[in-house]
């Protein structure tokens, strides 16, 4: 039978502020339950197809510019998740700081998450959410709900990103 | 060797099996397309036999020379398409005239129709997409080809009308949109490329300015859908507006060239409403898109941008983004127009310019699969945020104002005569 308690928690991040509360949640989880904490960026290549348009000028500074931007992503995804556990830790003298590691990957992100759960190497995932607005609504499928779509063997905990001027949860 | 090898794409083999699946995909719609059409100008020759036959026989009752010789040359002709399927008189094919005629059911449509259906059904597999990345920019040879479909007065009065209308609706809509992104505090990066992008030829555009002004990936992503999701509703829906308010082919042609925001889409349904619209839309999209480097030195006027390790002066920019392509499309034309006696013409069979003509067709079939097999409608759903209020606002008042200024400078002086 499968273990129930996450022993390594799978964390997307991407550098954005509503990841900040889904950082804080695996961080809860990680100490509540003594378990490891993964957290991974993935850098997403799809605008670079674009590049064969048919009249497409400088087509390679336009690449360049592409993967600078997702390296620039990496690295800001990386330090805001650094700054929010440091910040987290700050908050809770008493903590002390989970195992967690941090990795970069590349391809479409949902494809991605799933490969990874799918080796079996995490018990659960955490994954932040932006609110949606009424337009954003009638539109895909983001990536917590393609996740979640896409048979995941594990746990998922959407979290949403706080309302505006609304107190943040108290972890 | 060496030389040899340094002609070779780096990793070309990869392009193969997409490639040849575009190339059998166009094969097939071709062959679709020209059956279709050969059974739709029977039953039209069908129908006209008899009237045909009998002014023919009212001509000759009154001696009518001129009549008779016209009336047996319209007669052959409807006689051999008769023929071509093997038909008789009275021999009815409605579906072909329905789907071919009346609902416009040419390669164009069945490619791009087929392709997003195939691309949005089924998916393509990762095997196949870098072939059918490559497949788009096979329009470009076609383009260059149809150089000989011109001479030096189409030049100076279709393509100069055309680069007049040209360049007042690309710095026009991007000097509007980019000020009013300034305003509303949208960001350099988003305003820039979506002047850019509204302004002259969609994601193209967006390809040569996000670069330079710096866009974020998000807002990339935003702008490419909008203008995608635009561009392909254009191209749709276009077409049947064109034919529902009458205007001819050569307006529908610098229609499209000012109103639709993206380049594939506004050469395909140029190509769909007909010969003479896809003329004089090649032509002034040619104007359109020698103003690329232009626009991208107006952004960073515009924006104040600084160098900081980039060339961006004038004439690096105008060496990196400009159209060069394009240079064979007017070295054809001047061909054309010397009147060379041993080229011959696109009309004249047997010449090295029918020759070229005659395959110019292949490139944009292959090209309209690349195009049909690209659009992805996961693609266009990330349209969104600012990049949507702006796209929807160029694109509706380009279209109206497209519409107007078409109707207002009539057919002749945007007809190509080639000749």
């Amino acid at each position: 039978m499968r273990a129930r308690v996450p022993g390594r928690i799978l964390l997307a991040v991407d550098g954005e502020p509503h990841t900040n509360e889904a950082v804080c949640w695996a961080l809860d989880l990680a100490l509540g339950l003594d378990a490891t904490l993964n957290a991974v960026h993935v850098r997403d290549p799809y605008l670079k197809q674009f590049s064969t348009e048919i009249y497409a000028q400088g087509r390679e500074e336009y690449l360049e510019h592409v993967s600078q931007c997702l390296e620039e992503t990496a690295q800001m995804a990386r330090a805001s998740f650094e700054s929010t556990v440091k910040e987290y830790l700050e908050a809770r003298r008493d903590a002390k700081e989970p195992d967690w590691t941090f990795d970069v990957l590349d391809g479409d992100p949902a494809e991605q998450l799933a490969a990874h759960i799918r080796r079996g190497e995490y018990s659960m995932l955490v994954i932040g959410r932006r609110r949606r607005t009424r337009f954003a609504a009638l539109k895909p499928r983001d990536l917590a709900e393609r996740l979640s779509s896409v048979g995941s063997s594990v746990p998922i905990l959407i979290v949403p990103e706080p309302v505006r001027d609304e107190t943040p949860t108290d972890h | 060797m060496a030389g040899l090898r340094s002609l070779v794409v780096p990793g070309w083999t990869k392009i193969i099996p997409g490639l040849v699946f575009c190339m059998v995909f166009a094969w097939i719609v071709m062959n679709i397309d020209h059956v279709l059409g050969k059974y739709h100008k029977a039953d039209v020759a069908s129908a006209a036999i008899p009237a045909l036959e009998g002014m023919l026989a009212e001509a000759t009752d009154t001696g009518d020379a001129d009549t008779i010789a016209s009336a047996e040359s319209k007669l052959a002709k409807q006689q051999k398409a008769l023929d071509t399927v093997d038909g008789t008189l009275g021999d009815t094919w409605p579906v072909a005239t329905l789907l071919y005629q009346k609902f416009q059911f040419k390669y164009v449509a069945m490619l791009l129709i087929g392709g997003i259906l195939i691309r949005n059904i089924f998916g393509i597999p990762e095997f196949l997409k870098p072939g059918v990345a490559v497949a788009r920019p096979l329009i470009k040879p076609g383009i260059i080809i149809l150089g000989v479909h011109y001479v030096w007065s189409d030049v100076v009065r279709v393509g100069g009308t055309g680069m007049l209308l040209a360049a007042v609706f690309i710095f026009g809509t991007a000097i509007v949109v980019m000020w009013l992104s300034r305003k509303y505090g949208v960001s350099d990066g988003l305003g820039g490329i979506m002047g850019a992008g509204t302004g002259v030829c969609g994601v193209s555009a967006i390809i040569a300015t996000a670069p330079v002004v710096g866009a974020k990936p998000r807002d990339m992503a935003y702008a490419i859908g909008t203008i995608l999701l635009f561009g392909t509703a254009m191209l749709f829906i276009m077409p049947y507006l064109g034919q529902w308010l009458g205007i001819s082919e050569p307006q529908f042609g610098a229609w499209s060239a000012l109103a639709i925001l993206n380049t594939a889409q506004l050469i395909a349904a140029a190509e769909w409403y007909g010969e003479e619209a896809r003329n004089t839309a090649v032509l002034i999209n040619a104007a359109r898109i020698m103003l690329i480097p232009l626009i991208v030195v107006f952004a960073v006027w515009f924006y104040g941008i600084k160098g900081e390790g980039k060339n961006i002066g004038f004439l690096a920019t105008m060496r990196a983004k400009f159209p060069i392509f394009i240079l064979g499309f007017f070295a054809l034309i001047i061909l054309n127009s010397a009147g060379i006696a041993f080229l011959g013409g696109p009309k004249t069979a047997g010449t090295p310019l029918w020759a070229m003509d005659a395959v110019y067709k292949w490139f944009f079939a292959i090209g309209f699969a690349g195009i049909g097999l690209s659009i992805s409608i996961e693609d266009m759903k990330k349209a969104g945020g600012t990049a949507f209020a702006i796209g929807s606002g160029a694109a509706t008042v380009k279209m109206i104002l497209g519409l107007i200024v078409v109707l207002l400078l009539g057919t002749e002086l945007l007809r190509v005569g080639g000749g």
